[in-house]
C-alpha cells in the first residue's frame, strides 16, 4: 500500500540502523515512547531487537486505556445496565477490569455493549434505534478527543437528543512535562503520539 | 483505537456535513473531514477512529523517504572509503 510499503523495505531499514549505530556509538541514550501504539509497533516489528544496546527503550505513561481509572469502566457498566441504554466504545475497552468485570463481562449480562470504530458509528447507533438512549463511553488523549467533540456537534445539529457521551478523554501533555522536567527520570527523548 | 491509517480521499459525499469517501487498501468508507480544512479528492489522509486527522503531504512523505535512503547510501560511500582508501582513488 502507498505510504506503507516504501516505509518497510527491509533493506533500507537495515541501512537505517547501521546509520543509527553509528551515530549512536560511545553514548546512551533513553528513548521514552508516551504511547501504547508504539509500544505495540516497536514490539510486532521487533525494533527492539534491531537498536543497539546503548539505546534503551523506555515505556511511557501508555494508551489512555491504560491510565483509565479502574472506575470509570464501573460507571461505564453501571449505565450499560440502565434499561433502554446502549453503551458504544471502541474495542480498546470491551476488556478492560473493572472492580466486578468488564463490559464484555456486562454484555454477557444482557447489557446491549456494541463495539464501535468511530463515534460516528455510535452516532448511527442513535440514528437506528429512536426509542434507546445511546451513551458512548468516550476515551482518548488530544489526538482522539476531537472525534468525539465533532460528533457531539452532529448530534446537536442532527438533533439526536437520545445521544450522550460519557467523557472519560485525558490530557497527555501535562504528565509528559511533569515526567520530563521535576520527575527527572533522565531520559534523552521522547517519541509522542500523532507523530 | 489508537492507530491512524493512510487512506486516499475519493470523493466528497456530503460537504455540508464534511464527510468523504476514503480507499484504505482497497476498502472504501466514508469518514469525517470536519477536522481538516479544505480537503480534496485525491488528497491523502491519515484516519484515526473515521476522522482525517492529518494530510499525508506526498512530498513531505517523498522527502522522508529520500533522507531515509540517504543515510543509507552515505554509509555505504562511507564504507566503500575505508575500503578502497585515498591512494587508490587518486588523492595527492
Amino acid at each position: 500500500m502507498r505510504f506503507i510499503d516504501e516505509f518497510r523495505d527491509s533493506e533500507l531499514a537495515k541501512r537505517v540502523v547501521r546509520e543509527i549505530e553509528r551515530i549512536a556509538e560511545g553514548r546512551r541514550f533513553r528513548i521514552m515512547e508516551i504511547c501504547g501504539g508504539h509500544t505495540h509497533t516497536i514490539y510486532r516489528y521487533g525494533l527492539h531487537d534491531v537498536l543497539p544496546a546503548n539505546i534503551e527503550l523506555v515505556h511511557g505513561p501508555g494508551c489512555p486505556v491504560c491510565v483509565l481509572p479502574m472506575g470509570k469502566v464501573d460507571d461505564a457498566i453501571a449505565i450499560a445496565k440502565h434499561e433502554g441504554v446502549i453503551l458504544a466504545t471502541f474495542g480498546d475497552m470491551m476488556r478492560v477490569p473493572g472492580s466486578e468485570g468488564s463490559l464484555i463481562d456486562a454484555q454477557a449480562d444482557g447489557a446491549d455493549v456494541r463495539m464501535v470504530y468511530s463515534p460516528l458509528d455510535a452516532l448511527k447507533l442513535a440514528h437506528q434505534n429512536p426509542d434507546r438512549k445511546v451513551v458512548f463511553f468516550a476515551i482518548g488523549f488530544e489526538t482522539t478527543a476531537p472525534s468525539t467533540a465533532v460528533t457531539l456537534l452532529h448530534a446537536k445539529r442532527w438533533a439526536f437528543a437520545t445521544f450522550s457521551s460519557f467523557a472519560t478523554m485525558s490530557l497527555s501533555c501535562r504528565q509528559l512535562r511533569l515526567c520530563l522536567t521535576a520527575l527527572k527520570l533522565g531520559w534523552t527523548a521522547s517519541s509522542v503520539p500523532g507523530m | 483505537m489508537c492507530l491512524a491509517v493512510p487512506a486516499k480521499v475519493v470523493e466528497i459525499v456530503d460537504e455540508e456535513n464534511q464527510i468523504a469517501k476514503v480507499e484504505i487498501g482497497g476498502v472504501r468508507r466514508n469518514i469525517s473531514v470536519a477536522l481538516l480544512d479544505d480537503v480534496r479528492v485525491g488528497d491523502w489522509v491519515l484516519v484515526h477512529v473515521g476522522f482525517a486527522i492529518q494530510k499525508v503531504d506526498e512530498e513531505e512523505a517523498m522527502q522522508t523517504l529520500t533522507l531515509l535512503r540517504q543515510l543509507g547510501q552515505d554509509i555505504e560511500g562511507e564504507f566503500a572509503t575505508t575500503q578502497t582508501g585515498d591512494d587508490e582513488r587518486g588523492y595527492p
